[in-house]
């Protein structure tokens, strides 16, 4: 049996919504509520779901670069924090284990400070860390850019010079510039073009198995997520609803929405005529979800029992998760 | 010959820069037929968007500009008509939905206004007959409770409701010709599958022809009867949508549908396709797909193929498959 790498339970993020002048609070979005997973070492776990659903949220509260409003994350044995116990890992400890946990992002403009040269924006956890400095921090970027498919000599140049592939190898670079562990890829690939996409892709597979890294890959694109992960968890309005093994899921799906999820994905083969699963209406707003299960507004099969009472998860098979009154 | 709704021959669009003058669209000819969908695929920056644009005339001036070229539309030629005589065409004979439902609704106006303004245009529609008009419009188009959606704000509405509003306000005056550039890139799958089976009902239906611009394979599949796969500005290969994805021709269309990762089991590699698109600056001076092409010969560097027919209905622009190069 292999070790758990990451172990989260009842995870809860609530952003409070203030109104009026003195900031009264009325409400909270509940973008995570109550989530419990845990990843195994060198695996790669994939968290799916419609804009809007929490999955980025959860990467964050995970890396504790968002605070959390409940629950527990443990990395490789240490406790991150405890809502409940109350403790909570600061300071200079933090920072160290940050050095095996990093992130990469979707939008690969965005996430390059314009005003840094790439060997400095490579670099820069490695001197914040006190690992190298000067000439040898300068070695290493060209190591790592060389590591992902880029020249080492680019090291002198801006990132505007740079195209969105290339940039996203960037991204790549710096996240891997501290030896990490364990990576959340927030969408790494929706910004770009088909064929730039599995480039990134192969090359995120070939420093996984190289280097030995566990991955959480955050993505709205199943037919990615069927390839490229182990283990995924469908997410809808901040909950799971179904998590399973990658083969498992798409051969048996059971959750309604897991199912019209994967219905819903074009299929490039033009003789494949499939059955579609419409789904009726948008995802309902956080801050006010429906009572009892939160699909039931949108669920083609749903009964008087969904709208009042919330359904609770299920093992239906080893390690398949199933949160809906249906599998009772 | 009468099955021909648009005509386009030997389409060349180009836009003048600092650094000289770029060939967007260079030499493009195709047919879109009489209820049929049309499809345009290919990466960011091939020429796509700048192809529906020429057909509209909506080239930027004064930047961009028309080089040579007909587009035969019903008889007309568009590029020889006056500008009074195209702005009674748009709209109502060709209507166009483009790929960001965010902006390209004004935000200052409410819904009703805005499918208005197009009923007052073209159908001189006045009053209550016009709200009228927009409410049946909405209907059609599965928007609930229109009476109040008329009267609400773009920021109002979810994407994918801002989306069947476009759809709402091209669909309103019977286009013979739909141009839709991306016009679900930006929505979630769910409420993507939605407006697609949306797009087809209503194009059965009013028996429009559609030119459908997407880089989503899989969406192309499901929507287009014939298909063109465009790459740096010019088209690489054409055919029915069968012939397309089962039997491909060019070695960019096999690589693009390689690159698909619902084409492959987990745990097989993706192929890629190396390198990435060449800038318009800077254009090899044969073949422009050559530098990433594995099939690669001597006479691609040095002479752009033709395009030509490969089989009945199906043509490809590649050496592989002219004389002068030599067949495998």
């Amino acid at each position: 049996m292999t070790q758990n790498l990451i172990e989260v339970k009842n995870l809860k993020k609530y952003f409070p919504i203030k109104a009026g002048i003195i900031k009264r609070h009325v409400g909270d979005v509940k973008a995570v509520d109550d989530v419990s997973f845990n990843i195994k070492k060198g695996e790669i776990f994939g968290l799916v779901g419609e804009s809007g659903c929490g999955k980025s949220t959860t990467g964050r509260t995970i890396l504790n670069l968002l605070n959390p409003t409940e629950g527990s994350v443990e990395f490789d044995g240490q406790l991150i924090y405890d809502v409940e116990k109350n403790t909570f890992t600061k300071g200079e400890k933090m920072r160290s284990l940050r050095r095996d946990m990093q992130i990469i992002f979707q939008d690969p403009y965005a996430c390059l400070d314009p005003r840094m040269n790439v060997g400095a924006i490579v670099s820069e956890g490695l001197v914040k860390h006190g690992i190298a400095k000067g000439k040898d921090a300068i070695e290493k970027a060209k190591e790592l850019l060389e590591l992902c498919g880029l020249r080492g000599a680019n090291v002198n140049k801006y990132p505007h010079e740079f195209s969105g592939g290339q940039r996203q190898r960037i991204g790549v670079a710096r996240a891997l510039a501290l030896e990490p562990k364990f990576i959340v890829c927030d969408e790494p690939i929706a910004a770009l073009d088909v064929s730039i996409q599995s480039q990134v892709l192969t090359l995120m597979q070939d420093l996984k198995e190289k280097l030995g890294l566990t991955y959480l890959f955050i993505s709205h694109d199943l037919s990615v997520v069927k390839y490229f992960c182990d283990c995924i968890a469908v997410m809808y309005l901040g909950s799971f609803v179904e998590e399973a093994n990658s083969l498992d899921l798409f051969k048996n799906p059971v959750h309604p929405y897991t199912k019209s999820l994967l219905s819903a994905v074009p299929i490039s083969d033009p003789t494949v005529k499939k059955e579609r699963i419409i789904l009726q209406g948008d995802v309902p707003s956080p801050a006010n979800p429906p009572k009892g299960c939160k699909f039931h507004t949108r669920c083609p099969y749903v009964m008087d029992k969904c709208k009042e009472t919330a359904p609770t998860t299920k093992e239906i098979e080893p390690g398949h998760f199933v949160t809906c009154h249906l599998v009772e | 010959m009468s099955d021909i709704l648009l005509k386009v021959e030997g389409l060349r669009t180009s836009f003048k820069t600092s650094d000289g003058k770029v060939n967007a669209v260079d030499d493009i000819s195709f047919n879109v037929r009489k209820g049929k969908v049309l499809g345009i695929v290919g990466e960011s920056g091939c020429g796509k968007s700048v192809t529906s644009l020429s057909v509209m005339r909506l080239i930027p001036k004064p930047n961009g500009f028309i080089e040579g070229g007909k587009i035969i539309f019903s008889d007309k030629d568009l590029l020889k008509i006056s500008e009074r005589e195209m702005r009674s065409l748009r709209g109502n004979d060709i209507a166009m939905i483009f790929q960001e439902p965010m902006t390209a609704l004004n935000p200052v106006f409410t819904i009703g206004d805005q499918i208005g303004e197009v009923l007052e245009l073209h159908e001189n529609l006045r009053g209550e007959q016009k709200t009228e008009k927009c409410i049946e419009l909405l209907e059609l188009v599965g928007i609930p409770r229109p009476e109040k959606v008329i009267k609400e704000y773009p920021h109002q509405l979810s994407g994918g409701m801002r989306q069947r509003v476009m759809i709402a306000m091209a669909l309103s005056c019977n286009p013979k010709l739909l141009i839709a550039d991306e016009p679900t890139t930006a929505l979630d799958v769910t409420i993507q599958a939605q407006v697609l089976e949306l797009m087809n009902k209503l194009t059965d239906e009013l028996e429009t022809s559609v030119m459908f611009i997407t880089h989503d394979l899989g969406v192309i599949a499901e929507m287009a009867n014939d298909v063109i796969v465009m790459y740096a500005g010019k088209i690489v290969e054409e055919g029915d949508v069968v012939s397309i994805f089962k039997n491909p021709q060019h070695p960019y269309t096999i690589g693009l549908l390689e690159s698909r990762p619902d084409r492959v089991d987990k745990n097989q590699r993706l192929t890629c396709i190396p390198g990435m698109v060449p800038s318009p600056f800077d254009m090899p001076k044969g073949c422009a797909f050559a530098p990433r092409c594995s099939k690669c010969m001597d006479i691609c560097n040095e002479k752009m193929p033709e395009l030509i027919e490969v089989k009945p209905g199906q043509k490809a622009r590649c050496w592989l498959h002219s004389k002068g190069g030599h067949k495998e």
